[in-house]
C-alpha cells in the first residue's frame, strides 16, 4: 500500500496526539501508541505477533468533527476523538488485583486526560490555535477486565477546537 | 442574493481620506450597524395626525472581534480604544467592497472598548463601540454603496 498522508484536520489532530503522548510516555516495545479508524487484535495465543495484543496500546480513533465560522477568514472545528487504552492482564490466574487496575487507570488519567488538556496550561507548542474542551472519560469496562479475556479496556472522549484557516 | 455576515467588510483606511487604501479586518465576528434617525415633531393645529421631520441621525456602529494577541490589526484596535483621540477612518459594508449593491457607511471613528468576556473554556472575543467623530463636516460618515451598474464604491455625504 504506498504511504498515504491524510488532510482531514481531525485524522491530523489523531496522529499528532499519539506522536505527542508517545514521547511523552516513551513506551518500550511491546507498549505502543498509534491511531487508525479501527483496530482488530486476535485472541489466538498463536497468533502471529502483529496480530497478538501484547502490552499496553494505546489508539486515537477520529470519531466526529464540525465546523463553524469562528471569524471572517477561519473557522473552528470540533475535533471528537475516542482514545483507548488497552492492556491483557497476563501475569497470573484470576482477576487482577487492584494494584494492577489503579496503575492504569492513573496512566489514563496521567497521559491522556491531564496530558492532553491544552486549556489550564499553554497549548501544546506545535499548534497555538488548538484548545481542549471538556471531555468525559470511562473509567474502564469491568465486564472485558472480569471476562475471559480479563482486558484493562479504558476510552475517554476528548473534544478539541481548533482554528483552520 | 443571500448575503451572510461572514461576507461583510470592515476595512481600516491605511491611506488617506481622499486617497484611501483599503485593508479588511478580517478578526471581526459580529458588526452591527444601526442609523436611526431622531424624529422631531413638527405639529399644527391643521391636522390632529402628528407629524415628524427627522432631525439628527445616530451611527452606533458596534465590531465583535477574535481576541487574538499576536495580531497586528487586533492590536491596532486595543491601541485605538485605550488612546483618546485616535480616529479610524472606516469602511464597514454588508458585502465585500466588490460585491455590486454592497452597502453601508465610511467615516471617522472613535473606539471604544465596551465588552472582552473571558468565558472558561471558550473563546475571547472582544467588543468594540464606535461612535463618529471628526472637525470636517464632510469626513465624518458618508453612505458608501458599491455600485450596481459598475461594481465601483462610491460615497455620498449626507445633504440637509
Amino acid at each position: 500500500v504506498p504511504t498515504y498522508t491524510p488532510t482531514t484536520p481531525t485524522v491530523m489532530l489523531c496522529q499528532k496526539l499519539a506522536d505527542y503522548v508517545r514521547t511523552a510516555w516513551a513506551p518500550s516495545a511491546p507498549d505502543a501508541v498509534d491511531w487508525d479508524f479501527f483496530k482488530r487484535w486476535s485472541n489466538d495465543h498463536d497468533a502471529l505477533a502483529a496480530e497478538r495484543l501484547d502490552g499496553r496500546q494505546v489508539l486515537f480513533f477520529p470519531t466526529r468533527y464540525g465546523w463553524e465560522p469562528i471569524d471572517r477568514a477561519s473557522n473552528g472545528y470540533t475535533h471528537e476523538v475516542t482514545a483507548l487504552v488497552v492492556e491483557r492482564y497476563a501475569d497470573g490466574a484470576g482477576d487482577p488485583p487492584r494494584e494492577w487496575t489503579a496503575e492504569r487507570v492513573d496512566f489514563v488519567h496521567t497521559r491522556i486526560v491531564a496530558g492532553l488538556r491544552f486549556l489550564q496550561t499553554a497549548p501544546a507548542p506545535w499548534n497555538a490555535d488548538l484548545v481542549s474542551r471538556p471531555g468525559a472519560a470511562e473509567v474502564l469496562d469491568v465486564s472485558k477486565l472480569t471476562g475471559s479475556g480479563r482486558l484493562f479496556y479504558a476510552t475517554v472522549e476528548l473534544e478539541f477546537l481548533e482554528r483552520v484557516v | 442574493m443571500l448575503v451572510i455576515g461572514a461576507e461583510g467588510e470592515l476595512s481600516v483606511n491605511g491611506g488617506t481620506w481622499g486617497s484611501p487604501i483599503w485593508g479588511e479586518n478580517t478578526l471581526v465576528r459580529e458588526v452591527r450597524l444601526p442609523s436611526p434617525w431622531d424624529f422631531a415633531e413638527f405639529t399644527d393645529r391643521s391636522t390632529p395626525v402628528k407629524r415628524y421631520k427627522k432631525s439628527l441621525i445616530d451611527v452606533p456602529a458596534q465590531v465583535i472581534m477574535r481576541a487574538d494577541p499576536t495580531s497586528v490589526p487586533y492590536g491596532a484596535w486595543i491601541a485605538a480604544a485605550l488612546n483618546r483621540n485616535t480616529i479610524f477612518d472606516l469602511l464597514i459594508l454588508n458585502t465585500k467592497r466588490t460585491v455590486r449593491g454592497g452597502r453601508g457607511i465610511r467615516g471617522n471613528f472613535l473606539v471604544s472598548l465596551s465588552d472582552e468576556a473571558q468565558v472558561l473554556a471558550d473563546g475571547v472575543y472582544t467588543t468594540f463601540d464606535l461612535r463618529p467623530t471628526d472637525d470636517t463636516a464632510n469626513n465624518v460618515i458618508q453612505i458608501a454603496t458599491v455600485s450596481l451598474a459598475d461594481g465601483t464604491l462610491g460615497f455620498t455625504s449626507f445633504t440637509y
